[in-house]
């Protein structure tokens, strides 16, 4: 008579657009309670039922139509629509509200550990007491007519699959807190590392924010001041600072440079000395030789310029002694022999 | 020949509408062929709508007065009140209410087991649904005469 329908037919039912993920066996959700179920009446004329009555399409209503609670699935379908984008990339995150900063409040937000766990266990509906009664009175009337038990079978495969869960979801939140430190604990060291900074080794502290020098290394300047043995502090060792700072022109550069200005200044000045009395010499020696020399100028001296007289003073110069016999008496004339007489 | 339905199997391709005028013109096998493959499918998708809709038929099957059957309802029913999520309070406590009723009648009609557990379940049910039990009760037992 009925035949259960093959697994190799298509399915109408799965194919059908459900716009709901869970629709129910018949694919629609009654709304509306039950209006054909009587209930004892009170005094007052009104049902005496002390809480809402549930309907066969989920959800409980009230007496009066309205609705007391929501069919399953109304919550987790609604909740999306309620805030559509607030919640967008925010998923296990408290209070997404604007962050300011580069960063964008993600070093400074704690990711909420606890709402994942408790979106990843999901709903832990744990079955009561007397559902496990209830179904064990169901599997034991059903066994009687040959039936196979299921009720408590399910049950219990609904705990262990909800306790699985919650291993599961407790595993992979622990799993990444363990990243989280790690990978805490791995910036701090890494943050925490020493690096140099010239000479000096300098350590951050990640939770300070401050830095402090571990090894203070001296510079070159430093050591070279040492090593001429100067006191630190002192004037000569920072002008023995500035020396190796300033090379060239540090202050003892600049000491040296003056010394060896006035060094070559007074080589010169005594070269220069030295040439002029050469000079000087060799003049006078042009000097004595140019006078013993017998040349045109002593042959033929030159004629007397004076203004006076030439009776009074001038020497008249005769070749022969003839000549001097024919000068009138009184004249002074030079002989051949160079001798100046008076005639 | 009618088969059963066995809630081991595959309910993916279970389709109800096949079996609906069979069950609605009070053929007990199409009742507890929707039922118990409704109940399968429920729990394959954790669906509390199917599975308050197989407990529709349980209760049309069990009407019949086989023990089985009313054995089954009793299950089914303890598997909706596990589907349903822990908001749904008034939804436990009516199923609570419907499954200590059916209980209880058992109990009075001399089932042992019925007897045995009926004190445990009333014990562990709210005072809630053991009041609306009683109304329950006595809705059921009225045949309208």
């Amino acid at each position: 008579m009925y035949q259960l329908a093959q697994s190799a037919q298509p399915d109408p039912m799965l194919a059908a657009p459900f716009r709901r993920a869970k629709p129910g066996l018949f694919g629609s959700r009654r709304k509306s309670p039950s209006k054909y179920l009587e209930l004892p009446k009170g005094q007052d004329g009104q049902p005496v039922v002390p809480g809402p009555i549930s309907g066969f399409g989920g959800g409980t209503w009230n007496l009066d139509g309205s609705q007391a609670t929501a069919p399953d699935g109304a919550s987790a379908m609604a909740q999306p629509s309620a805030q559509p984008s607030q919640n967008a990339g925010n998923f296990g995150m408290d209070n997404p509200a604007p962050s300011t900063g580069p960063l964008g409040g993600s070093m400074r937000q704690p990711f909420d550990y606890e709402r994942a766990l408790e979106v990843l266990r999901g709903d832990q509906r744990k079955p009561k007491a007397w559902q496990y009664a209830l179904a064990a009175v169901g599997d034991a009337l059903a066994m009687n007519s040959g039936y196979r038990p299921y009720a408590v079978q399910n049950l219990t495969a609904a705990r262990n699959e909800q306790a699985q869960r919650q291993r599961e979801a407790a595993a992979q939140v622990l799993g990444w807190q363990y990243n989280d430190y790690a990978r805490n604990q791995e910036a701090d060291l890494r943050a925490a590392a020493p690096f140099s900074s010239g000479r000096d080794r300098v350590q951050f502290d990640p939770a300070t924010g401050q830095s402090r020098i571990i090894y203070d290394g001296a510079e070159d300047f430093q050591t070279y001041a040492d090593e001429l043995g100067l006191e630190p502090g002192s004037e000569e060792y920072f002008k023995a600072v500035e020396d190796y700072v300033l090379r060239s022109a540090g202050p003892s550069a600049y000491e040296r440079d003056v010394q060896l200005d006035d060094h070559r200044t007074g080589n010169d000045a005594e070269l220069e000395r030295i040439r002029n009395g050469f000079r000087v010499g060799l003049e006078q020696l042009r000097q004595t030789n140019r006078r013993g020399m017998v040349d045109y100028r002593n042959a033929n001296p030159a004629p007397p310029r004076s203004r006076r007289k030439a009776s009074s003073n001038s020497v008249v110069t005769v070749k022969t002694p003839a000549e001097a016999e024919r000068l009138p008496k009184g004249t002074r004339y030079r002989g051949p022999d160079g001798v100046v007489r008076e005639r | 020949m009618t088969t059963r339905a066995n809630t081991g199997e595959r309910s993916g391709s279970f389709n109800p509408f096949r079996y609906l005028s069979a069950a609605a013109a009070g053929d007990i096998e199409a009742q507890r062929t929707i039922a118990e493959r409704g109940i399968a499918h429920a729990v394959e998708h954790c669906d509390v709508l199917a599975a308050m809709d197989a407990a529709v038929f349980a209760r049309l099957a069990a009407a019949h007065g086989m023990r089985d059957d009313q054995g089954r309802l009793l299950s089914i029913l303890a598997i909706v009140g596990d589907l349903a999520t822990e908001d749904e309070v008034d939804l436990r406590e009516s199923l609570a209410a419907e499954s200590l009723a059916l209980i209880s009648l058992l109990a009075d009609d001399g089932e042992e087991c019925a007897d045995q557990f009926l004190l445990s379940i009333a014990e562990h049910s709210t005072p809630t649904a053991v009041e609306l039990s009683k109304h329950l009760r006595a809705a059921m037992l009225d045949k309208g005469e």
